[in-house]
């Protein structure tokens, strides 16, 4: 097995499989055909290991990216990882069309403010609004923080402020947002898994 | 699930409640196909698997199935009961594992009782009940009696057995719709189960959870597999197909109001120490060989996670920094948020990959309670219902709507590395594989600089208990910029007087010599070997990397707790070691040490030691619960209609 590569193993399969396509009326080996246009997809490609990120089955990907001569990274193709004991390389159409995801132009590109009552958005830089919030967190935490409740326990525990995080996290940025915001003394801690 | 996708693969019945996983998780569904074309798997002689799906809706679930039952919504309990009584009724339990495996021969105390459809104990006026009238009958060693013979009328097994005597088809017919000879069908294919040459799998989802009266459905389920013997077995278990990427991930690293890290229970008003807090908190043992594993650890794993948030801050002298943690005042989950806001009392909300606003029951009131807001911030890579509810939602005036609203942009699953933990707890890394688009941010950046601002203007301007704030560990090369790497490591944990990182939890200590962000995740980040949720030895070699031919491909990513791919798994032997089904073993004594799937037992304690551990290392009795103090709606699910 070391010595056959993935690639190498996809093409033998793909060439196996066209056998009975040989005498195809097309006049050409169709499955040869379609595995060059794949291999040209990909060729000189860099190949990356991720996790599709809709489900809770955790299928494998395999994402390709090309360098672009403008020193950008360009996604070029997501498959399932035949490797993955979870997968076996099956992705359902959702988990197929990551890559409408991951090169989506419907994102939010840049910080966005909107004050009380304004009908607008307006831009703001990264630096503005992290100071305006850092702010308003203080604020909201002096005036609502609870040391010690109505019958004499500490508490200390923050009442006017909520954190509701997302399923999509990764774990390490659910656990470091759950250590962050338990600190700040938040007891309104919730996500998708209640609802 | 206690099990994981393939092994799905190894139940020879697949009952299926309340979920539509060839929808919802095709992938994971050929898993059940897998089994529904295997010819030795499967009832009787043979054949395939049997897949049962029981659900209000006929779906493509239904569609692959052998039987669809259409079950009234809500009704599981019936159902599950009903299927408790026959096995019960017709002596189908598997019987050595009920008498040794379960608490079928603790004896409760005789205030225990069940009239006019409530347990004893209930206070109408504060509508609550009072568990201790269900605790068992102890010794002065505060030991449970026990009568292994099961014949004691108030052994668990006798008190079980009267209550779902009730459930007959008949009232399983009226409660639930299923027609009685339907249900007889599927009763005697399920009752089969119980014999130790065959194995079910019961697999829920959200029709289960989203009730009310979830608690009692899903326990009900697990009720019946540990009657029929199949907890902790390959091809057993309960199995929740959960939702999203991480949500299993997210649950246990705990944004969820009730726990901390790791299944801890979130401390509570007059907790004063964190001796008071384990002592409310832990389960106590109830056998003198039951390890009670997570109870009598349980200081432990707190002690390391404060040392983990607090770092040297946290010592003997201030107990650990047990005061910087909040305690809730009280039930603090998703709709007491929009509540507090409704009643004005909440004044700012961070919304961080999810939405309020088109989730829940009542959509407009949650419109209304974003209004109430002081400030929003919502962290998203896209636009969502609540980023927009200001201008976007219906009859909304922007002029009249006084929330300041913050949309911080952050980068998706593929932008950044990280893990996601499956349904099936196995945690899988991911690359970064494209930078950032345009300004966006990563999650964890925006939190961590955020932190630091509030923390510069509490250095500055003082204020209410800044404590925990300056003294939380942010040891990362860049504190406003940690690497993912850096924060899984942490959740790891490490030994604080040599620095390396942990390689088990049993090795946590409560005196402040280790650190470990989540118990339960303790191995997966190890020194020498790094990073165990990067592993990729899979089926490119199956007789390599699957060496019992389970599935369990332990080399495969990380599983937790300590690479165990089904949990309880010390049930799937007999009480000399030997599997119940030598064909599908989950562990194996060997004469020496148990060999097969990560030992969910010490890995050398021989079954014949008379000091042997109970196999249900993690509760007080050491067994399965067929009846239990700890549920606030009585010790046996009982079926009440749920308000939906």
């Amino acid at each position: 097995m070391a010595t056959v590569t993935r690639s190498d193993f996809l093409r033998v399969a793909g060439i196996a499989g066209a056998g009975v396509l040989i005498a195809s009326e097309l006049g050409f080996d169709l499955a040869k055909a379609t595995e060059i246009k794949r291999q040209l997809r990909i060729a000189g490609a860099t190949e990356s290991h991720s996790v599709c990120p809709y489900c809770a089955v955790g299928c494998s990907l395999i994402a390709y990216t090309r360098k672009e001569p403008d020193g950008s990274v360009k996604i070029l193709q997501i498959e399932g990882d035949p490797d993955s004991p979870v997968n076996e390389g099956r992705l359902c159409p959702k988990g197929a069309t990551a890559m409408q995801l991951a090169d989506s132009v419907r994102r939010v590109e840049a910080p966005l403010y909107r004050p009380p009552g304004a009908t607008e958005w307006q831009k703001i830089s990264w630096d503005e609004a992290l100071d305006k919030l850092a702010h308003r967190v203080k604020e909201t935490r002096d005036r609502t923080f609870v040391a010690v409740d109505a019958k004499g326990n500490t508490v200390n525990r923050t009442d006017g402020i909520a954190f509701a995080g997302g399923a999509t996290f990764s774990n390490e940025e659910g656990y470091l947002a759950a250590k962050v915001m338990r600190s700040l003394g938040l007891v309104y801690l919730e996500q998708q898994a209640r609802v | 699930m206690t099990n994981h996708w393939r092994d799905i693969k190894n139940a020879d019945v697949i009952l299926i409640n309340g979920a539509n996983p060839a929808e919802a998780h095709p992938v994971g569904f050929q898993w059940f196909m897998k089994a529904k074309l295997d010819p030795t798997k499967g009832p009787g002689k043979g054949g395939g698997a049997k897949i049962i799906h029981t659900d209000p809706r006929f779906s493509r679930t239904s569609a692959v199935s052998d039987i669809y039952l259409r079950i009234r919504t809500g009704t599981d309990v019936a159902y599950y009961g009903g299927l408790m009584n026959y096995v019960l009724q017709n002596n189908l339990q598997h019987a050595d594992y009920v008498t040794h495996y379960t608490n079928a021969s603790w004896i409760v105390k005789d205030s225990y009782g069940f009239n006019d459809g409530l347990f004893t104990g209930y206070d109408p006026k504060a509508r609550k009940y009072d568990a201790k009238l269900w605790a068992y009958e102890t010794g002065p060693d505060g030991f449970a009696h026990r009568d292994n013979t099961l014949q004691h009328p108030r052994c668990v097994f006798a008190l079980l057995k009267k209550h779902y005597s009730r459930y007959t088809p008949e009232v399983v017919q009226t409660i639930t719709g299923i027609p009685k000879e339907d249900f007889l069908k599927v009763a005697q294919i399920v009752g089969e189960m119980g014999r130790p040459d065959k194995v079910m799998t019961i697999v829920y989802a959200v029709g289960l959870t989203h009730h009310t009266t979830g608690s009692q459905l899903i326990r009900s389920g697990a009720m019946l597999q540990l009657l029929l013997g199949n907890m902790g077995r390959p091809g057993g278990g309960m199995n929740a197909e959960r939702g999203h990427a991480n949500i299993q991930g997210n649950t246990d690293n705990a944004i969820s109001w009730e726990i901390l890290p790791g299944y801890l229970k979130v401390p509570q008003p007059g907790q004063k120490t964190t001796d008071d807090y384990v002592k409310a908190s832990a389960a106590k043992k109830t056998d003198p060989n039951s390890w009670n594993f997570f109870g009598t650890n349980y200081k432990k794993f707190m002690v390391s996670l404060l040392k983990a948030w607090y770092g040297d801050a946290a010592d003997k002298n201030n107990d650990f920094a047990f005061n910087y943690l909040p305690k809730p005042a009280g039930n603090s989950s998703w709709l007491s948020i929009y509540d507090a806001a409704l009643r004005k009392k909440m004044e700012g909300l961070f919304l961080s990959g999810m939405t309020a606003a088109s989730i829940g029951p009542d959509s407009n009131q949650i419109l209304q309670a974003l209004s109430n807001l002081k400030w929003l911030v919502v962290m998203d890579p896209f636009p969502t219902t609540s980023s927009e509810f200001w201008h976007a939602g219906p009859d909304v005036d922007p002029k009249s709507i006084q929330t300041e609203v913050f949309m911080l942009p952050c980068t998706h699953w593929i932008e950044k590395d990280g893990s996601f933990v499956n349904s099936g707890r196995w945690m899988q890394w991911k690359d970064q594989v494209v930078p950032p688009l345009g300004e966006s941010r990563h999650d964890h950046w925006i939190t961590a600089e955020l932190f630091s601002r509030v923390k510069a203007l509490y250095q500055k301007d003082g204020g209410k208990f800044p404590d925990p704030i300056m003294h939380l560990t942010m040891n990362y090369k860049d504190p406003i910029k940690p690497t993912l790497d850096e924060i899984a490591r942490e959740v790891n944990g490490k030994d604080l007087t040599t620095g390396k990182q942990m390689a088990t939890f049993a090795k946590l200590m409560d005196d402040g010599t280790t650190a470990s962000g989540n118990w339960i995740y303790v191995g997966s980040y190890i020194e020498g070997k790094g990073n165990l949720a990067k592993r990729r030895h899979g089926v490119q070699d199956p007789a390599k990397n699957d060496p019992t031919g389970m599935g369990f491909y332990p080399n495969w990513a990380w599983s937790w707790p300590l690479n165990r791919r089904v949990l309880y798994n010390r049930a799937s032997a007999d009480l000399d070691g030997n599997p119940w089904d030598p064909k599908r073993p989950g562990i194996k004594w060997d004469g020496a040490k148990w060999v097969g799937d990560v030992p969910d037992y010490p890995p050398k304690m021989s079954p014949h030691d008379p000091k042997a551990w109970l196999p249900f290392i993690m509760n007080g009795e050491g067994t399965g619960r067929l009846f239990s103090d700890t549920m606030l709606d009585g010790p046996f699910p009982e079926h009440y209609e749920p308000v939906e």
